[in-house]
């Protein structure tokens, strides 16, 4: 039995002719099935983990990468296979990196099941992320495999730590990795009112990340913001996803 | 040994950054590129490339450098070591192969230690000893 999570911003009526499209394609594969939608006022994790123990073999998100980041973390049984259907074109990185098209065309990937395990990122043991964070560089010190220290002397700096990013930085390294460890990415924006800004960067590969601070650090989790207080452990989980991804992928 | 292909690009394995120090035992298997500031250890299985403005207080063990930078710390590289003409180091070197580039500065012992290279030594032992005896001046006379 297929189970699918539609986004709370799918009510826009934007999308309802892709939905519409989605559906009846998805009934035309034989592979339609119970359909719930996110709620801020609806407690999803208990109504999902009940019905998976009942026997859902796929959980398929319907949404952006928010959506799925969201439903690893409603999930307490991780190795029931995830599907994605990306609607809308903001914030499908993951979508694209894993091959899946948007809108009915991702309703064949789903369909044909490759699988492929995707290792995930996890926030003090609490919280898993599949792509990156995000953090100003103010007051934080950063502790690496309790190997190093980085001391980061400019308060602008811009700390990204990844499981998989997509992204070029300065024409030296593209980064795609899902290797088991983390890339720590802190960006820098040097130059007066005078002098033209120069941007460079500093790359590091971990398997643990320490980051303590005085204060809660306000952090850009997948365009989602959060507060979490310090000392923050970033880590690979030990967990991995089971991921329905498309022929096109680049991982 | 550090062009700037594409390929080699993808290679790198860290990259401390001018606006970043690190502090501790810095240990990778993979490419290394220094424009900050290090304090501790430096080990790498692969190449160490370290900018002109970088400093690093540290002992440095890797297979390939090229120093563009300052070093106060011990250099241990297997393959090859360039210093370039901006590069500082406040050590001693072991390298097999080293290659000094004018106007760089270097304080400390050299050591190249591949031991095919060896210098050649005389074998004084086999030698019979000269007697370098002279005789008595006075008893000629």
């Amino acid at each position: 039995m297929y189970y699918y999570i539609y986004d709370n911003y799918l009510v826009e009526k934007k999308y309802q002719n892709t939905l519409s499209r989605v559906e009846s394609q998805l009934t035309d594969l034989g592979i339609n099935g119970k359909i719930v939608r996110m709620s801020v006022f609806k407690n999803l994790s208990s109504h999902l983990n009940d019905d998976i123990a009942k026997g859902i073999k796929t959980i398929v998100v319907v949404g952006n990468d928010q959506t799925l980041n969201q439903t690893l973390n409603l999930i307490n049984n991780l190795n029931i296979p995830i599907g994605l259907i990306p609607i809308g074109s903001n914030n499908n990185k993951i979508a694209e990196l894993f091959g899946i098209p948007e809108g009915e065309a991702a309703c064949n990937i789903i369909s044909s099941r490759n699988i492929r395990q995707i290792h995930l990122g996890i926030i003090n043991q609490k919280y898993y992320f599949m792509s990156y964070l995000e953090m100003m560089g103010d007051g934080v010190y950063i502790n690496c495999d309790d190997n190093y220290y980085i001391n980061i002397e400019d308060k602008k700096d811009i700390i990204t730590i990844s499981n998989i990013y997509y992204g070029e930085y300065d024409g030296r390294i593209n980064i795609l990795s899902n290797a088991g460890y983390l890339n720590l990415i802190i960006k820098n924006k040097s130059g007066g009112l005078f002098s033209a800004k120069k941007e460079n960067f500093s790359y590091f590969k971990a398997k643990k990340i320490f980051i303590s601070g005085d204060k809660s650090i306000p952090i850009l989790l997948m365009d989602e913001k959060k507060i979490i207080k310090t000392p923050i452990r970033v880590e690979i989980a030990k967990q991995k996803i089971n991921l329905i991804v498309g022929k096109k992928r680049k991982i | 040994m550090f062009k700037e292909t594409p390929a080699a690009a993808h290679e790198t394995d860290t990259i401390i950054g001018p606006s970043v120090k690190v502090e501790g035992d810095f240990v990778t298997e993979g490419n290394v590129i220094v424009e900050g500031t290090i304090c501790g250890t430096i080990k790498t299985a692969k190449n160490l490339k370290v900018g002109p403005s970088s400093k690093i207080f540290a002992n440095v063990w890797a297979e390939n450098a090229l120093i563009a930078g300052e070093i106060q710390g011990n250099l241990n590289i297997v393959n090859k070591l360039e210093l370039t003409s901006s590069a500082k180091i406040f050590g001693d070197i072991k390298t097999s192969s080293l290659s000094i580039a004018n106007g760089a500065t270097l304080n400390g012992k050299c050591q190249m230690s591949e031991s095919k290279n060896k210098a050649l030594r005389p074998e004084f032992s086999k030698q019979k000893k000269i007697e370098l005896k002279q005789e008595n001046p006075d008893k000629q006379a």
